[in-house]
C-alpha cells in the first residue's frame, strides 16, 4: 500500500521534468507573477494618502503607516467577514452535497443519458449573468428568499453547482470502474458501494470541489448587492466596494480591506489544501 | 472547518479501502442474496435517477426560468421607459446585427476566450507540476497561488489598472529599469494593447483555479504506472507524456471546458479596467449586455444579445467538444 | 459524440418544469415602515450621519421605523434597478439628477408637486435653481434635491507654473492661452501639461459637456439633438488639442486616473470637480490653486451641473409619511449632515462651500452659471454614445465626422425611447 503523502522520497526523485536550478527559477517566477499585483496592494496600503501616486513610484513607502489597516478593521469589518464565512460554507455544503448525488447517477457509464445530463448542466452555465438577475430576483421574491443568507446560498447554486458538478465527474470518473463492481460483486448496493468506496477514493476531487466553490463564492459581489439590502447582512465584498465612493476612492483603506479580506480565505486554503496531498488514493487500487 | 471534519473521517475511510470493502461485504452479502438480481437492479437505478432530480429541479428554477425569460424578452421591446412588452419579432436581434460594434464584439470574444483559457491552460499546468515538486518555499507558494483567483474581481479589477498606470504604476516603471521598453507604453488607453492587457489580467486572476484542478488530478495519477512505465526504461518527458497526462486528461477537459465558459462570461475586470474601451476594442458579450440591461435599460436588445452570446458560446463549446471526441470522448 | 436531441428533450422537459411561478410581485412593507436607500458618496459612514435625524423623525412619528440603507456608488443604479423592476425596494431614494426623468418616464416614482405645495421646509426658491431644475420633468416635480456640483474647477500646480516661467496668479482665461501654457508645460515623459479625463463613462462626458456648453454649445436643445454644431466641433477640437498635451492613453483616463497624474506632480493642470479638493488637501504636497476654467474669446466659462435628488418610489406603501421624510431632510443642518458634497438648499450649500472650499466665489460662481445635462429620459443613452464620439476623437477620429456619427446615432435614440 502506498504511503499517504504526496511526495515520498522515491518519487520526487524518479518523476522529476525538472531538476534543481530549474525549479527554483520557475517558482521565482511563478511567484513574481501571482505576487507581483498582490504586493503593489500591501505597498499602497501601507502609505499614507499623499504617497499613493507618486513619479516614480515609491516601491518602499517612505513613511509607511498602519493607519489604513485601523481605519479598515472596524466592527463592521468583521461582521462582513462573519457572513460571507456563513453563507460560503452554507453554499459548499449544499452545493457538495447536491454534486455528489448527481455524481452517483452520472457514475455509471450509461452513455447517452450521462451526456445530455452534462450538456444541460453546460448550457445552464452560457447565459451572461446581467440577464440572470432580473428573473432570478423575481422568483427570489416570491419565495420570501430576498434579503436573507438562505436565499444568497441557494442563488450561488446557479454559478457554482453546474461546475461542481462537472468537476467532480471528472473525477469520479477517474476512478477505475472496476472497485465498484468489486464492492458489489461482494454483495453491496451500488448506492453503498458508492458511498464507502468511491467517494471515500474521490476525496482529493471532493475537497477541490469544495475549495472552488466556496472560493468563488467569496469573491463574488454582484449576487450579494442584488440578493441582500440590510447592511447588517452583507458580505466583505461588498463592504469593501464601500471605500470606493462617488468621486474618491480610499486607496490606502480600500487596499488595506483588500489585504485583510484575503486572510481568512487564505488560511482556510492552507488548513484545506492539506487534504489535496494527503492520499494518493488512487494508487491505493492495488492495496 | 467543517470541510476539514468532513475529510478527516473521509481520509480514515480511505486510508485502507480494501478494509471498508470486507468490512461492508460482511454486513451486505446475505441481504443481497434474498433478493432476485432484476428487482435489485430495477430498484437500483430508479434510485440513481432519483437522485439527479434535486440538482436538475434546482437548475431548471435557477437558470431555465431565467433562460426562458431570456428567450422571450428578446422577442419583446422592452425598455426602461416603455414597460409594456410588445412582440416584435426577431427586431431585436436585427438590430443588434445592424450595430457598427457587433463583428467586433465577437471578434474580441473570441480572442479574449482563447488567449485567456489556452494561457490559463499552460500556466495552470505548469504551476501545478511546479509545485507537486519538492523545494524550498514550496509550501508558501502553494498557499499563495491561490491569492488572484479569491479575490473579488473588482478588486482585481482595479488594482490591475493601478498596476497598468503608465507613469505611476509599478509595471511600466519595472520595464523601463530591467529592459528596452522605450516609453511609457498606455496599456489600457490605447486600441492595439488593452484587449491583451484586460487577457494578462485575466490570466491571473483564473489560472490558480487550474492550478488546484491539476494538483488534485496529478496526485491522481497512479503511481504504480508510474513506477512501471520507470522499469520499462521510458524517460522522464515520455513517462509524462504517455503515463501522467493521459491519467489527468479527464479533469483536463472538464477544467479547460469550465475556464472556457467561464472566461466567455466573465465581466468584473473589462468593467473596471476599460469599460469596453477604448472604442470597442475590449467590448465582449458579457460587458455589451451588462450596458444594455444596466445603463440603457433596454432589456429586449440585452436579451437578444444574451441569446447571441449564448449561440456563440455553443459554437465554442460544440467545437470543443468535437475534438475531445476524436480524441476519446468525455469520459 | 453525444445526442443532442437527447440533451434538447431534457432541457425542454425541465424548462417546463420550471415555467410555472412569476405573477405580480408584492414586496410592500407595512406602512407604517419607510425604507431609504442612498449611495455611499465618498465614505462608507453616510448611514451613521442619518441616525438622529431618523431618531427624530421617529420619534415625532410615533409608530414609523425609518431604516436608512447605502450601497456603493458605483453598484447603486444595478442595485435600485433591480429591486424596483422586480416590484421591490424603497420608499424613498436618492437619484442622480440624469435618472430623475428617466424613472419618472418609467413609472417607478411619484410626482411631488401637492406634496411640495404643502411643505413645511421644502420650498423651490431656497435651493440652487440647476438642482431644482433637474427634478422637472413634462410639467411636473419628481424629486427635491439634495445635493449638487459643478463640474469642474480648473486645479494647476503653481509650482510648474513657476518653473515653466508662467505666472501663477495667471492661470490662463481663453482657450487659446490655456493651450499655450499647456504646451510650454508639457516635457514629456517626466511632466505633461494637463491632466484629461477620457475614458469610457460619464466623467468624459461632463468635461466635453463644460467645453460644449462654455462655446455656447451643447447635446439637445429641449428635445431636440443639436450635438453636430460648429460651437461643439470647436470645442471637441479644443478637447483634442489639449489631449496633446496629456499623457498618452487619454482613452483609458478616468477620473482616478487624472487625478493620480496630478497629485504626483506628473500634470500640472486638471479639470475636476471642486469635491476634489478634499483629495488634493490631504494628498498634493505641493503649491495646487483652483481657477474658474478658461473659455474661448470673448465667452464666459459654464460647467456641467450634477448632483443627487430624493425621490419617492411609486409602490411607497405611504407617500405622504415618505414626502414627510423628505420634507424632513431638507432644512439647512440635515442636508449638511448628510452630505460630503454641496448640499442642494443654497444657505447650506454657501456655508458648505465658504467652510471647506478653497476660493468659495469662483466655486459659487461657476454654480450658479452651470447647466444640467439634458433632462430627457433617454438621458442615459445619448450619454454613452457621446462617450463612444470621445473615444473615437481620441482614437483619431476629426470632431465633425465624429459629431456626425454620434448625432445620427442620437437622433436614432431619442426616436426609438
Amino acid at each position: 500500500m502506498t504511503s499517504a503523502t504526496a511526495t515520498p522520497a522515491g518519487r520526487g526523485r524518479s518523476n522529476r521534468l525538472m531538476s534543481g536550478a530549474g525549479v527554483y527559477a520557475a517558482a521565482a517566477l511563478l511567484a513574481a507573477f501571482v505576487l507581483g499585483p498582490v504586493l503593489w496592494m500591501v505597498v499602497t496600503a501601507l502609505k499614507p494618502r499623499d504617497e499613493v501616486f507618486t513619479s516614480p513610484p515609491h516601491w518602499i513607502p517612505h513613511h509607511p503607516t498602519f493607519e489604513n489597516f485601523g481605519a479598515a478593521l472596524d466592527p463592521t469589518f468583521l461582521r462582513f467577514m462573519g457572513n460571507s464565512l456563513l453563507v460560503c460554507t452554507g453554499a459548499t455544503l449544499l452545493c457538495v452535497a447536491l454534486a455528489l448525488l448527481a455524481s452517483y447517477t452520472l457514475s455509471r457509464p450509461s452513455g447517452r443519458m450521462r451526456h445530455s445530463v452534462l450538456v444541460v448542466v453546460l448550457v445552464s452555465q452560457l447565459l451572461p449573468q446581467a440577464v440572470l438577475l432580473v428573473p432570478l430576483y423575481r422568483s427570489a421574491e416570491e419565495l420570501g428568499l430576498l434579503n436573507s443568507y438562505a436565499g444568497l446560498v441557494v442563488v450561488y447554486l446557479t454559478f457554482t453547482l453546474p461546475v461542481a458538478m462537472w468537476l467532480l465527474h471528472g473525477f469520479i470518473a477517474a476512478i477505475p470502474a472496476e472497485l465498484e463492481e468489486a464492492a458489489q460483486a461482494d454483495g453491496l448496493s451500488s448506492f453503498r458501494a458508492f458511498l464507502t468506496v468511491i467517494v471515500p477514493l474521490a476525496r482529493p476531487g471532493i475537497a477541490a470541489t469544495a475549495a472552488f466553490v466556496f472560493f468563488t463564492a467569496w469573491q463574488d459581489f454582484m449576487f450579494a448587492l442584488v440578493f441582500l439590502t440590510d447592511e447588517a447582512k452583507r458580505t466583505l465584498p461588498l463592504g469593501v466596494l464601500g471605500y470606493m465612493g462617488q468621486y474618491t476612492v480610499q486607496w490606502g483603506q480600500l487596499m488595506a480591506a483588500s489585504t485583510l479580506l484575503l486572510l481568512p480565505i487564505m488560511a482556510l486554503f492552507v488548513a484545506v489544501q492539506r487534504h489535496f496531498v494527503a492520499g494518493l488514493t488512487v494508487g491505493a487500487v492495488k492495496g | 472547518m467543517l470541510l476539514r471534519q468532513h475529510d478527516q473521517s473521509m481520509a480514515s475511510a480511505a486510508r485502507r479501502p480494501g478494509a471498508v470493502v470486507r468490512r461492508a461485504n460482511k454486513g451486505e452479502g446475505s441481504h443481497a442474496s434474498r433478493h432476485p438480481r432484476g428487482r435489485h437492479a430495477r430498484k437500483e437505478s430508479l434510485l440513481r435517477a432519483a437522485c439527479l432530480v434535486p440538482p436538475l429541479a434546482l437548475l431548471a428554477m435557477l437558470v431555465g426560468y431565467p433562460l426562458v425569460e431570456t428567450l422571450r424578452t428578446s422577442v419583446m421591446r422592452s425598455t426602461f421607459i416603455q414597460p409594456e412588452t410588445v412582440y416584435v419579432g426577431l427586431d431585436n436581434f436585427s438590430a443588434l446585427l445592424s450595430a457598427d460594434e457587433f463583428w467586433a464584439v465577437v471578434r474580441n470574444s473570441v480572442i479574449w476566450t482563447a488567449v485567456v483559457v489556452s494561457l490559463q491552460f499552460v500556466l495552470g499546468l505548469a504551476a501545478a507540476i511546479l509545485l507537486s515538486k519538492r523545494f524550498r518555499g514550496r509550501t508558501a507558494l502553494r498557499a499563495v497561488v491561490i491569492v488572484p483567483w479569491v479575490m473579488p474581481g473588482i478588486i482585481a479589477g482595479v488594482l490591475w489598472k493601478l498596476v497598468y498606470d503608465p507613469y505611476l504604476g509599478p509595471l511600466n516603471n519595472l520595464l523601463g529599469g530591467i529592459g528596452p521598453m522605450g516609453g511609457n507604453p498606455a496599456w489600457l488607453g490605447a486600441t492595439g494593447t488593452a484587449l491583451f492587457a484586460v487577457c494578462v489580467a485575466a490570466v491571473w486572476k483564473g489560472f490558480p483555479l487550474s492550478t488546484v484542478m491539476y494538483m488534485a488530478a496529478y496526485q491522481n495519477v497512479p503511481q504504480d504506472m508510474r513506477d512501471a512505465a520507470r522499469i520499462d526504461g521510458a524517460g522522464r518527458w515520455r513517462e509524462f507524456w504517455h503515463v501522467t497526462l493521459p491519467s489527468m486528461a479527464s479533469t483536463m477537459r472538464t477544467t479547460v471546458l469550465l475556464t472556457m465558459v467561464w472566461t466567455f462570461n466573465y465581466f468584473d475586470l473589462v468593467y473596471v479596467m476599460t469599460k469596453g474601451g477604448p472604442g470597442v476594442s475590449t467590448e465582449i458579450f458579457p460587458t455589451v449586455v451588462y450596458r444594455q440591461a444596466f445603463s440603457e435599460v433596454n432589456y429586449g436588445v440585452a436579451a437578444a444579445y444574451g441569446v447571441v452570446s449564448v449561440l456563440v458560446l455553443s459554437v465554442f463549446t460544440a467545437l470543443y467538444l468535437r475534438q475531445l471526441n476524436r480524441v476519446g470522448g468525455l469520459r | 459524440m453525444m445526442r443532442r436531441t437527447g440533451a434538447f428533450a431534457l432541457v425542454a422537459g425541465l424548462l417546463s418544469l420550471s415555467a410555472c411561478g412569476s405573477s405580480g410581485a408584492s414586496g410592500s412593507h407595512a406602512p407604517s415602515t419607510l425604507e431609504i436607500w442612498d449611495m455611499q458618496q465618498s465614505s462608507k459612514d453616510v448611514g451613521a450621519a442619518y441616525k438622529p435625524i431618523v431618531e427624530k423623525f421617529q420619534k415625532e412619528h410615533p409608530g414609523t421605523k425609518v431604516k436608512v440603507t447605502t450601497f456603493p456608488y458605483a453598484q447603486y443604479r444595478d442595485k435600485v434597478l433591480v429591486a424596483m423592476k422586480g416590484g421591490t425596494g424603497p420608499d424613498i431614494l436618492a437619484l442622480d439628477q440624469i435618472w430623475t426623468s428617466e424613472f419618472a418616464a418609467g413609472g417607478l416614482i411619484t410626482p411631488l408637486d401637492d406634496h411640495i405645495a404643502k411643505a413645511r421646509n421644502v420650498k423651490q426658491k431656497d435651493f440652487f435653481t440647476g438642482a431644482w431644475d433637474s427634478n422637472v420633468y413634462q410639467g411636473k416635480t419628481w424629486g427635491v434635491p439634495l445635493n449638487f456640483d459643478v463640474w469642474e474647477q480648473l486645479y494647476y500646480n503653481a509650482d510648474l507654473f513657476r518653473k515653466a516661467g508662467l505666472d501663477p496668479d495667471k492661470p490662463p482665461t481663453t482657450w487659446d492661452q490655456w493651450v499655450a501654457d499647456a504646451k510650454k508645460l508639457h516635457h514629456p515623459p517626466k511632466q505633461f501639461g494637463i491632466a484629461l479625463i477620457g475614458c469610457k463613462d460619464e466623467g468624459s462626458v461632463v468635461v466635453t459637456d463644460s467645453l460644449m456648453f462654455s462655446n455656447s454649445g451643447g447635446l439637445a436643445d429641449g428635445d431636440k439633438i443639436v450635438f453636430d454644431s460648429p460651437e461643439n466641433r470647436a470645442a471637441l477640437e479644443q478637447y483634442r488639442t489639449l489631449s496633446k498635451s496629456a499623457p498618452s492613453g487619454t482613452a483609458g483616463v478616468c477620473e482616478q486616473d487624472a487625478v493620480g497624474q496630478f497629485t504626483a506632480g506628473k500634470a500640472a493642470m486638471l479639470l475636476d470637480g471642486s469635491w476634489q479638493q478634499d483629495t488634493m488637501r490631504k494628498s498634493a504636497k505641493f503649491d495646487w490653486r483652483i481657477a474658474v476654467p478658461p473659455a474661448p474669446e470673448g465667452k464666459s466659462f459654464v460647467g456641467t451641473l450634477g448632483g443627487f435628488n430624493m425621490a419617492v418610489s411609486k409602490k411607497a406603501g405611504n407617500a405622504d409619511l415618505a414626502f414627510d421624510f423628505i420634507d424632513e431632510l431638507s432644512t439647512p443642518e440635515n442636508q449638511k449632515a448628510v452630505n460630503s458634497l454641496i448640499p442642494a438648499l443654497k444657505s447650506a450649500g454657501e456655508e458648505f462651500v465658504k467652510a471647506e472650499r478653497k476660493q468659495p466665489e469662483a466655486v459659487l460662481k461657476t454654480l450658479e452659471n452651470g447647466r444640467p445635462r439634458p433632462l430627457i429620459p433617454v438621458y442615459p443613452k445619448l450619454s454613452l454614445i457621446q462617450q463612444e464620439t470621445i473615444q473615437s476623437i481620441l482614437g483619431g477620429t476629426s470632431p465633425a465626422t465624429a459629431l456626425r456619427d454620434g448625432a445620427d446615432k442620437m437622433a436614432n435614440a431619442l426616436k426609438q425611447g
